[in-house]
């Protein structure tokens, strides 16, 4: 518990909660406008500012955004706060005369009337329809488009988008009720037929399938009415919160399921056709760091099996195997420069090579992705624990990762026995030429 | 051909020495972006077919740019036994007058400007060279102390071993073979090394801090979205001699333990970005960049990404968003980027002026660094004087300099015997400092002492003919087009300030409007997001305040001073 000051009343918040949650909870109501419980703070209303005295500094800071920390001394009515406010709130007035939210906030602040000359936008740009349709939707249908004074909400080219998904979250945030959803994407689709007229709670993710049997008029639909009964809220908040992981761990082993699982420890991804390719969590923590590699060349073609490149590191080396065939496109220019990168962000931007595959669904056969790689990597890992138990006698902590230098630690015939276990698979085929980096470049 | 002990790279200092001091003449043309603009390419093409032509022994070079862009196209001339011979202004006949006067063994005086280095063979200062002065005694270069700017101008930017005769690269070997990373960060804190991008926040505190957090990758941004107007003293660093700033990028690198940097590169900066991408090329030939660092286990990857000509994006929280392929708005702070930046991976953000000073505090220490500057701010500043002076450029001087002695003395003063009516130092943001209060250290914490900021080091000089409202005038102007639009005070408290100003500057407004300007100006400086609507009101504020008399002219009469 963190214990501070708010208006000279003493209050204590849990670690991580934000001034402006801290204050709302025992009373005091600061102005807002971009603020949304749900979402990620903004802070571009500026609305919020509050004062806060840290080590004897008195700054302004948004309070929607400045975590609680112990014996700040925060001020949220202060002279300069309400003459900052009224200024703020006469701006936005003069940009939005007509919008009853901002005369009603304006009002609540003692601003009457703006003396600035009068736009008739009704944005605020306070950023809720966007955030909700890129962070909780996960959709990104709608951003700013220009900037400074010119800046306006709509989609790429002011074209109707083909991302959106008509699930009306930008119109239910939107505060001055600017936010009409892309209606135009609605038309599109009642022109089409029944059976392609899909229905937003499935384009949502909600349901597995079904049909629009109203023609997108949602305050017809009973199921519409029940979604909302349960919600409280607009469903696609309860979905943020009920959407499974993308990645999760396994002892201390992280899957992702983004991408697809070889069973010589290599993961594939793939990319507008084309397979991207690196080592697997399990992989990069038994090596601990890689300094060095040997690769093949681009243009090298590939069939299952073949030895496809060899890292090495803790004075210990493993060759993987390819997982699929195809032809080499492309090699991460990066690792070349920094071959200590594929044990860095080996998931990420420590990918090793791109495929382009010749066999897809044969490939794919082989491959394992969501439940089946979850169920590998768990069977792996216990017989890692095994292996090691039997081979040096010893017990590696199941509940801490593999130390960094443990490649280092094992003997050399252990070290070869593991990756006979777990790297070799049954169909190895040719040695495919590999370079030494310092080569390829 | 890598290096990969201390004995390949003294084989690369020999090699730089001969080709800095060659045994046949020489000529250097200067080929920055300045000089490219004035006809640098032309004249090197013709002096190469002149030589293929006439079969005469010259060898022919390029160099960088040596801050004073009106000077160029600049041409260095080398003869052995010689000091170097500067030749500014150059023309193709010009060039072609001084290969004849080499081969008559002759030295032009036309078009020579100083020499680098009055020394002949004998050791004494060389007869036929006396009336020439030496660059130290002669405007702009005399005063300066060009610790970063000395390269520039005098070496290829682009070979590596005459980079490493000038001492180049010791830094770099002597970090990685003989310091821990900490020792590095413990170097750089007790230099007082401060950020020369605008904020001079302490740059060891930063790398101490960003080495601290957790995460296996890391990564080190080099700022160089140099966007101030007036302001090109990055480009010059970079141009003049890219290899000091990778030196200084990687050292951050292992310092703070990151493998990966990336210079964020101004878009208006076409040649530097082809440039660049060359010198990184040379670099990894060499084993400078890539793996295995100058033969250590140390690896590090350098990239080069171009902005996409935002001004708000050299704020580091906007620049990072741009990297990730956002709209470019800066961000909540905290977190700070050295817990969580780039792709929310610790980050460090160094402008290039403050890593290419890394690599001098390194090879000397830290220690040696603390002799220069103030007590506060150490080390020297690059300024870029420009407005109305006689000698516009580059000017690298001990922070804590005389703001007046740079404009009056260094600078030449003011043109056809006019007066100086204001100096804005830290443009854009700086105030327009009054011609009776000149009389101040350039230093960070005086100059906030009296309201403004040192910033960049971008010092624009007016004349007793400028208006005070014209010029805030254009400068609202400017941050109204380059806000981001993301808070409210900012966008559209500056652009009703720029409204305001334009009935103010035609006399459509009265002495009442003033009030609102300070009004919306105090807001936007203490309610902004970042530092661009939190400085743009500054210069507005204290011009409104200094400068009353410009504003009643325009309020009463509607006529602007300087055209009346």
């Amino acid at each position: 518990m963190i214990t501070f000051t708010i208006d000279d009343k003493k209050v204590s918040a849990e670690e991580g909660a934000t001034v402006f949650e801290v204050a709302r909870e025992s009373g005091i109501e600061i102005p807002h406008l971009c603020y949304h419980k749900d979402m990620e703070p903004y802070g571009g209303c500026r609305l919020c500012m509050v004062e806060i005295t840290e080590n004897g500094f008195t700054r302004l800071h948004p309070s929607c955004a400045f975590p609680v920390k112990e014996n700040i001394v925060v001020k949220t009515d202060t002279e300069r706060l309400r003459k900052g406010r009224r200024i703020i709130a006469e701006l936005l007035l003069a940009r939005c005369p007509d919008v009853d939210s901002v005369i009603n906030l304006a009002d609540s602040l003692g601003v009457k009337d703006a003396r600035f000359k009068k736009m008739d936008s009704d944005c605020v740009l306070c950023g809720q329809c966007v955030r909700v349709c890129r962070n909780v939707a996960n959709v990104g249908a709608i951003d700013f488009i220009n900037r400074g004074k010119n800046r306006y909400v709509g989609t790429p080219f002011d074209l109707p988008s083909d991302d959106c998904i008509g699930c009306g979250s930008c119109h239910y945030v939107c505060p001055t009720g600017s936010m009409n959803m892309e209606y135009e994407n609605v038309l599109r689709w009642r022109n089409l037929p029944g059976t392609l007229r899909k229905c937003r709670y499935m384009r949502m993710g909600f349901i597995p399938h079904k049909m629009c049997p109203n023609n997108y008029q949602c305050w017809n639909c009973e199921l519409d009415q029940r979604m909302e009964d349960l919600a409280k809220t607009h469903p696609i908040f309860i979905l943020k919160h009920s959407r499974s992981e993308e990645k999760e761990t396994i002892g201390h082993f992280e899957i992702r399921f983004d991408r697809f699982y070889h069973e010589g420890h290599v993961w594939v991804k793939r990319i507008n056709g084309l397979m991207r390719l690196g080592i697997d969590d399990f992989t990069r923590q038994i090596i601990g760091s890689v300094s060095d590699m040997r690769l093949p060349v681009i243009d090298t073609v590939l069939s299952p099996g073949d030895t496809l490149f060899e890292i090495s590191g803790n004075e210990r080396t493993l060759l993987m195997y390819a997982p699929l065939g195809g032809k080499i496109i492309n090699i991460n220019p990066d690792i070349l420069d920094n071959p200590s990168l594929v044990s860095m962000a080996s998931y990420e931007r420590g990918w090793i090579l791109t495929i382009d595959p010749l066999d897809i669904p044969r490939a794919s056969k082989e491959l394992l992705s969501g439940r089946s790689a979850k169920e590998w990597l768990k069977h792996e890992s216990h017989k890692f624990y095994e292996v090691i138990k039997e081979e040096t006698g010893t017990d590696l902590p199941f509940d801490k990762p593999i130390p960094k230098d443990f490649a280092k630690t094992v003997g050399k015939d252990i070290w070869e026995k593991i990756h006979k276990i777990f790297f070799i698979r049954k169909k190895k085929k040719n040695d495919v030429k590999l370079f030494r980096i310092e080569d390829i470049q | 051909m890598k290096l990969k002990n201390k004995k390949d790279l003294d084989k690369v200092k020999d090699a730089g020495m001969k080709s800095l001091f060659p045994k046949r003449p020489q000529i250097s043309i200067s080929m920055s972006t300045c000089g490219l603009a004035l006809g640098a390419d032309r004249l090197f093409q013709e002096l190469t077919e002149e030589k293929e032509k006439t079969g005469i022994k010259i060898a022919l070079r390029q160099t960088g740019c040596s801050g004073f862009c009106n000077l160029e196209p600049m041409a260095m001339v080398r003869l052995p036994g010689k000091p170097a011979l500067l030749y500014t202004q150059m023309t193709v006949e010009k060039v072609r007058r001084i290969i004849q006067d080499i081969q008559k063994k002759k030295i032009t005086k036309e078009g020579l400007f100083c020499t680098i280095g009055n020394v002949s063979d004998s050791g004494k200062p060389d007869p036929v060279l006396n009336e020439i002065p030496d660059y130290k005694d002669i405007h702009p270069f005399k005063g300066q102390q060009r610790l970063l700017l000395g390269n520039c101008g005098i070496i290829d930017p682009l070979s590596v071993s005459e980079y490493a005769a000038m001492e180049g690269y010791s830094a770099l070997y002597k970090a990685l073979y003989q310091m821990h990373p900490e020792e590095v960060i413990k170097e750089v804190v007790e230099s007082g090394l401060r950020g020369r991008g605008g904020a001079w926040f302490p740059t060891g505190f930063k790398w101490d801090m960003a080495s601290k957090s957790s995460g296996d990758e890391k990564f080190v941004i080099c700022n160089a979205d140099e966007g101030d107007p007036g302001a090109y003293k990055d480009r010059t660093i970079m141009e003049g001699n890219p290899f000091k700033l990778f030196e200084g990028i990687v050292l951050a690198g292992y310092a703070v333990g990151s493998h990966h940097g990336i210079i964020y590169l101004r878009e208006e900066y076409h040649h530097t970005f082809e440039f660049l991408n060359t010198a990184i090329g040379v670099a990894k030939r060499y084993g400078l960049l890539g793996k295995n660092i100058l033969g250590s286990r140390f690896n590090f990857a350098l990239n080069i990404v171009r902005g996409g000509g935002s001004y708000v994006c050299g704020e580091e929280t906007a620049l990072m968003d741009s990297l990730e392929g956002e709209v470019g708005d800066p961000r909540l702070r905290p977190p700070f980027p050295i817990e969580k930046g780039l792709w929310a991976r610790p980050t460090i953000v160094n402008n290039v002026e403050t890593l290419s000073n890394v690599p001098l505090i390194i090879q000397n220490g830290g220690k040696w660094y603390t002799n220069i500057g103030t007590e506060k701010a150490k080390g020297t500043k690059i300024l870029s004087v420009i407005g109305n002076v006689r000698h516009p450029g580059l000017y690298e001087v001990q922070l804590g300099t005389n703001l007046k002695q740079v404009v009056f003395e260094m600078a030449g003063g003011p043109l056809n015997g006019k007066s100086i009516k204001a100096v804005q130092v830290g443009s854009p943001f700086g105030i327009f400092i009054p011609s009776d209060k000149l009389d101040v250290a350039l230093d960070p914490e005086s100059l906030k002492e009296m309201g403004s900021m040192i910033g960049s080091g971008v010092i624009v000089a007016l004349d007793q003919d400028a208006c005070i409202v014209d010029i805030l005038h254009h400068l609202l102007t400017f941050f109204v087009e380059e806000s981001c639009g993301k808070c409210v005070p900012c966008r559209e408290g500056v652009s009703r300030m720029e409204e305001l100003m334009i009935e103010i500057y035609n006399g459509r407004a009265t002495m009442k409007d003033l009030n609102i300007l300070n009004e919306l100006g105090e807001t936007a400086r203490d309610f902004s997001l970042c530092a661009l609507g939190g400085g743009a009101p500054a210069p507005i504020l204290n011009g409104i305040k200094d400068f009353k008399k410009d504003f009643e002219a325009h309020i009463q009469t509607g006529k602007c001073p300087q055209f009346s």
